[in-house]
C-alpha cells in the first residue's frame, strides 16, 4: 500500500461590524488531515478535522479502495520546488488590537450611508503533505475585508492580500462602495460597450469559462475545450502559482507536485489545468491539484489567472460600467451560456438596471483591453472593456 | 451579565461518485470541534477549535475588546432529540450501495443520447451538543442522505446538461426514489436536445414548484432574516404588519417539517418552532436569532451554524401556501409567456429586493398552451412580484444548501406552481 499524508493548520482571526459598529471578534483554529492510499493501483481517501490519528484514516481509506474505481499507479515525486513570497512575518506580532485599528479604518472611511456589514479576517495556514517520494510544507498569510454599504441603493465590495498592511485598501474599498450604493433608475437598451470590474470579470470567467480548462472536464466530455482549438481571442491566459504575493501562489500544489507556470492560451488552447491523474491521461503537465478545504479531495482548480491584453491608462465613460453580477454561478457550465443581472451598474453617469447573457465563448472574442491589474480571486486583471455586440442587453 | 455558551458538534459523511460508470473519489470525512461564546459588555467574543472547555472560555472571552450593544434572549429548555431512521445506511454495505448507484446508471444510459453521467451519493450523521450558562442544555442527532444525479445528452454538437437530487433527514430510505428521478431526467434531456433560447423581456412566466422555491427563499426569505433587518440592510425593514404581497399571500419557515431543512434544536439551543411570516399578504414576523429576538422583542429558534462557524439568522423549510388555480388555470392566466422549470441556483440582494436565478428549462406558453421546449434562461425582477401573484393548488419542496455570510446551511424551498411577471433573458 502506498499511502500520502497530508495535515493543514488554518488560524483566522475575524472581526464582524454590523451598522457602523464593532460587533464581535472571534479566533478560530482548525486542524485537519487527509490520507489517500493506493492499494492494488485503486485509491481510497479519508480526511478529518480533528485530531484523528493517521493510522486509523489509512484503515477507513484502504477500506474504500476496495470499491475504487479510481486508479493510480504512484504519488508525485517531486522534490526541488520554488518559493514564491507568500508569507508576511508580521502575523507573528498580531493581536486583536491590530484587528480592532483594521474595523475602525473601515468604520471611518465610511462618510455617508450605512455600513450595514463588514468583516476583516487574517489568516495563517500551514501545509505539509508527505507521500513516499516526497516531502515538503509551508506557511502562508492572507488578510481579507468584505464590507456592504446602504444608501438609497447597496453594494457590496471586497479585497485580499498576502501582506497584512491592508490599511490603504480598506479606505479604497469602502469609498468606492459608497460611491456606487444607489438606486437605478434607469435602463439602457442598446448595444453599448461594457466594462467589467476586476470583481464582476472575475465572477464571469471563474464560473463560465475556467472550470473548462479542467484537463478532467476535458476528457469527460464537460467541457467545449480542447488543446489546439481556437477561439479567436486577442488575449492571453496565463496561471502562475509562483506570482509574488499571489493570492493563490504556493511551492507545490495539493498533491506535492512543484508548480509552474503554464500558458493556457496564446491565438488557441495551449494546455489545461491537470492533477497528477489526469497529467497520466493527457500528457499535460500537473501541478494544478487544490483541496478547496482542509478535508477535501484534491481537484483541478486555477492558481492565479492572469489576464494578458492591452493596457489602458482609464475606463471609457461612455461605456456602461458594471461593479458585482448578480446569478454568475448559474452559469451552464458545459456550454458557456450565462446570463446574469448586474449590480451597481451605471452608464453615463446614471445608475441603470440591466441584464447582460450570452455565451463566454463569444463574448470574449470582444475583449480589447483592461487597466491596471489587481488580483482578484483566481482572476489577476484590470477593469475590463468589452466591445459593442459582446453582451446582449435587457 | 455575562452570557456564554459552548457547542461541541460531530460529524461523519460518507461519499460515493459513480462517474461514467467509475467508482470515483469515494471518501470518508469526520469532523469534531467545539464552539464558544461570550457576550459582555454589549459584546461578543468568539472561538472555536479543539481546545477545552475552560481554555475555549477564556480565548472567547479574550476577544471581548470593547463595549458593545449586543443582547441574548435568555430562556431555560433542557433535550434531547434523535432522528431513527426507518433503514440505516450503516445496515447496508457500501457495495450494495455501489451496486444501487450502477442501477441509476444503467437506467439513465437506456437513453441512447446520454453521454455522461455522475451520481453522487451522501450520507452524514451529525450530532450537537450545546449548553449555555442560563440553563439551556440540549443535544440531538440527525441523519441526512440523498443522491444527486446528473447527465449531459448530445445530439451533433448539442451538449445538454440536467440534474436533479433527492436529500432528506432520513435514512437509506429516502433514495428508493432515484430511479423515478433518472427517468425524469431521460424525459427532460430529451426536450432539453430540441429546446430553443428562450425569448428575451418582461413577460408573464409560470413557475414550477422548485423555480418558485428559490424564488420564495431568495427573493423573500433573506430579506425577512432579522439580522439584515438590524444591519439596515432588507427592503422589508420597518414592513411588520404592513402589506407586501397579494391576500391570497402565507409565507411559513417551519423547522419541524421532514425536509432537508429540518432541525429540532437551533444552534444556539432552542426549540425548533412553525414560524408564520406572512398572513394573508401582511408581513407578521422576521426570522430571529436569540440577539435579534431580544432586541425584536420576539421569539428565537432560526440561528443557525456551518459546523463550529458563528450561528446566524437563517431560513430552514421555508415555503408558500398552495392557493386555488389548477395547473390549467395558470396557464390560461399567462396566455403568452413562458412555463419555467428546475433551478441551477438564485442569488439576491436584499438591501434592493433584486433577484437573479437560472431555470433549468422551459416551455413556451401561446394562447394558454405549452409549446416548443426552451433551453438556458434566466429569471430577475424585485420581491414586488410577491403583490401580483397566483398561486396553484399543488406544493412541493425542494432541497438545497444556501449560503449566507459563507456559511452554508441545509435547507429546502417548497412552492406551489405560480404565475408572476418577471424580466426573462437567456436567448434571442
Amino acid at each position: 500500500m502506498l499511502s500520502e499524508r497530508f495535515e493543514r493548520i488554518e488560524e483566522k482571526w475575524h472581526l464582524s461590524i454590523e451598522k457602523s459598529r464593532i460587533k464581535s471578534v472571534s479566533y478560530c483554529v482548525e486542524k485537519g488531515r487527509a490520507v489517500r492510499v493506493i492499494e492494488d493501483g485503486k485509491v481510497g481517501f479519508a480526511a478529518s478535522s480533528g485530531t484523528f490519528d493517521f493510522e486509523k484514516l489509512e484503515k477507513l481509506a484502504l477500506e474504500l479502495s476496495k470499491i475504487s474505481g479510481e486508479k493510480m499507479d504512484d504519488f508525485p515525486s517531486f522534490n526541488k520546488f520554488k518559493n514564491p513570497k507568500i508569507y508576511d512575518k508580521k502575523i507573528e506580532d498580531f493581536d486583536v488590537r491590530e484587528l480592532k485599528n483594521m474595523g475602525e479604518t473601515i468604520i471611518e472611511s465610511l462618510r455617508k450611508g450605512n455600513l450595514s456589514t463588514g468583516v476583516v479576517e487574517i489568516e495563517r495556514i500551514t501545509t505539509k503533505i508527505e507521500n513516499p517520494e516526497f516531502s515538503g510544507s509551508y506557511s502562508e498569510t492572507l488578510a481579507f475585508s468584505f464590507i456592504e454599504v446602504v444608501k438609497s441603493g447597496s453594494a457590496y465590495n471586497y479585497t485580499q492580500s498576502r501582506n497584512l498592511d491592508i490599511y490603504e485598501k480598506l479606505k479604497n474599498i469602502v469609498e468606492e462602495a459608497e460611491n456606487l450604493a444607489e438606486k437605478p433608475t434607469n435602463s439602457v437598451s442598446r448595444d453599448v460597450t461594457v466594462v467589467l470590474s476586476p470583481i464582476a470579470f472575475n465572477q464571469l470567467v471563474s464560473y463560465a469559462l475556467f472550470p473548462s480548462f479542467s484537463a478532467e472536464n476535458v476528457v469527460k466530455g464537460r467541457s467545449p475545450i480542447n488543446v489546439g482549438k481556437c477561439f479567436e481571442w486577442e488575449f492571453k491566459l496565463i496561471d502562475n502559482p509562483l506570482l509574488n504575493w499571489g493570492l493563490n501562489s504556493r511551492p507545490f500544489d495539493d498533491e506535492g507536485v512543484s508548480s509552474e507556470r503554464k500558458v493556457l492560451y496564446s491565438d488557441k488552447v495551449e494546455s489545461l489545468l491537470s492533477d497528477w491523474r489526469f497529467s497520466k491521461i493527457t500528457n499535460e503537465k500537473a501541478g494544478n491539484a487544490v483541496r478547496r478545504e482542509i478535508t477535501s479531495y484534491p481537484t483541478i482548480s486555477t492558481s492565479n489567472i492572469i489576464l494578458d491584453v492591452k493596457i489602458r491608462e482609464s475606463i471609457d465613460y461612455e461605456s456602461l460600467y458594471v461593479h458585482t453580477l448578480t446569478g454568475a454561478h448559474t452559469t451552464n457550465p458545459v456550454s458557456g451560456d450565462f446570463s446574469v443581472e448586474c449590480s451597481n451598474a451605471m452608464y453615463k453617469d446614471k445608475f441603470v438596471k440591466v441584464m447582460l447573457y450570452g455565451n463566454i465563448y463569444e463574448s470574449l472574442k470582444k475583449l480589447e483591453s483592461q487597466t491596471k491589474p489587481i488580483q482578484v480571486d483566481s482572476t489577476v486583471c484590470g477593469k475590463v472593456l468589452f466591445d459593442v455586440g459582446a453582451f446582449k442587453l435587457i | 451579565m455575562q452570557f456564554k455558551d459552548v457547542r461541541f458538534v460531530e460529524s461523519k459523511t460518507l461519499t460515493l461518485t459513480l462517474d461514467n460508470g467509475v467508482v470515483e473519489k469515494p471518501k470518508y470525512e469526520f469532523f469534531k470541534s467545539k464552539a464558544f461564546r461570550v457576550l459582555k459588555n454589549g459584546f461578543w467574543g468568539y472561538c472555536s477549535g479543539e481546545f477545552d472547555v475552560e481554555e475555549g472560555f477564556k480565548i472567547a472571552e479574550k476577544n471581548v475588546i470593547e463595549k458593545g450593544t449586543s443582547e441574548v434572549l435568555l430562556e431555560s429548555c433542557k433535550g434531547e432529540y434523535i432522528l431513527k431512521p426507518k433503514i440505516s445506511c450503516d445496515d447496508i454495505s457500501i457495495e450494495e450501495k455501489i451496486e444501487f448507484l450502477k442501477e441509476i446508471e444503467k437506467t439513465l444510459r437506456s437513453y441512447e443520447k446520454i453521454v455522461n453521467t455522475k451520481i453522487i451519493y451522501l450520507e452524514n450523521v451529525k450530532s450537537v451538543e450545546y449548553r449555555d450558562n442560563c440553563g439551556i442544555e440540549v443535544k440531538y442527532t440527525v441523519p441526512r442522505t440523498g443522491v444527486i444525479i446528473q447527465a449531459v445528452a448530445k445530439e451533433g454538437s448539442n451538449f445538454q446538461f440536467y440534474s436533479e437530487r433527492i436529500l432528506k433527514p432520513s435514512g437509506y430510505e429516502c433514495v428508493n426514489k432515484a430511479f423515478d428521478v433518472a427517468e425524469n431526467i431521460k424525459k427532460v434531456l430529451y426536450d432539453l436536445l430540441k429546446a430553443k433560447l428562450p425569448p428575451s423581456g418582461e413577460m408573464n412566466v409560470l413557475m414550477d414548484p422548485r423555480l418558485a422555491g428559490v424564488f420564495i427563499h431568495e427573493a423573500f426569505g433573506h430579506a425577512v432574516e432579522a439580522d439584515h433587518v438590524l444591519q439596515g440592510a432588507t427592503v422589508l425593514s420597518g414592513k411588520l404588519g404592513k402589506k407586501i404581497a397579494g391576500e391570497n399571500v402565507n409565507i411559513v419557515d417551519d423547522p419541524t417539517l421532514k425536509e432537508f431543512g429540518f432541525y429540532p434544536y437551533d444552534d444556539e439551543g432552542i426549540k425548533a418552532e412553525k414560524r408564520v411570516l406572512v398572513k394573508d399578504g401582511i408581513l407578521v414576523d422576521y426570522l430571529h436569532s436569540r440577539e435579534t429576538a431580544a432586541k425584536f422583542g420576539s421569539r428565537a429558534g432560526n440561528g443557525r451554524a456551518q459546523a463550529t462557524m458563528e450561528p446566524i439568522v437563517r431560513m430552514s423549510n421555508t415555503y408558500i401556501e398552495s392557493g386555488d388555480y389548477s395547473f390549467e388555470e395558470l396557464l390560461e392566466e399567462v396566455k403568452n409567456g413562458v412555463y419555467l422549470l428546475g433551478t441551477r441556483g438564485g442569488e439576491t440582494n436584499p438591501a434592493t429586493g433584486y433577484f437573479q436565478f437560472s431555470a433549468q428549462y422551459g416551455y413556451i406558453i401561446k394562447n394558454g398552451e405549452l409549446c416548443n421546449p426552451i433551453k438556458d434562461v434566466s429569471l430577475s425582477g424585485s420581491i414586488e412580484i410577491l403583490k401580483d401573484i397566483k398561486l396553484g393548488k399543488d406544493l412541493a419542496f425542494d432541497p438545497g444548501f444556501c449560503g449566507k455570510a459563507g456559511q452554508l446551511v441545509s435547507v429546502s424551498d417548497g412552492a406551489p406552481h405560480s404565475v408572476v411577471k418577471a424580466k426573462v433573458g437567456g436567448g434571442q
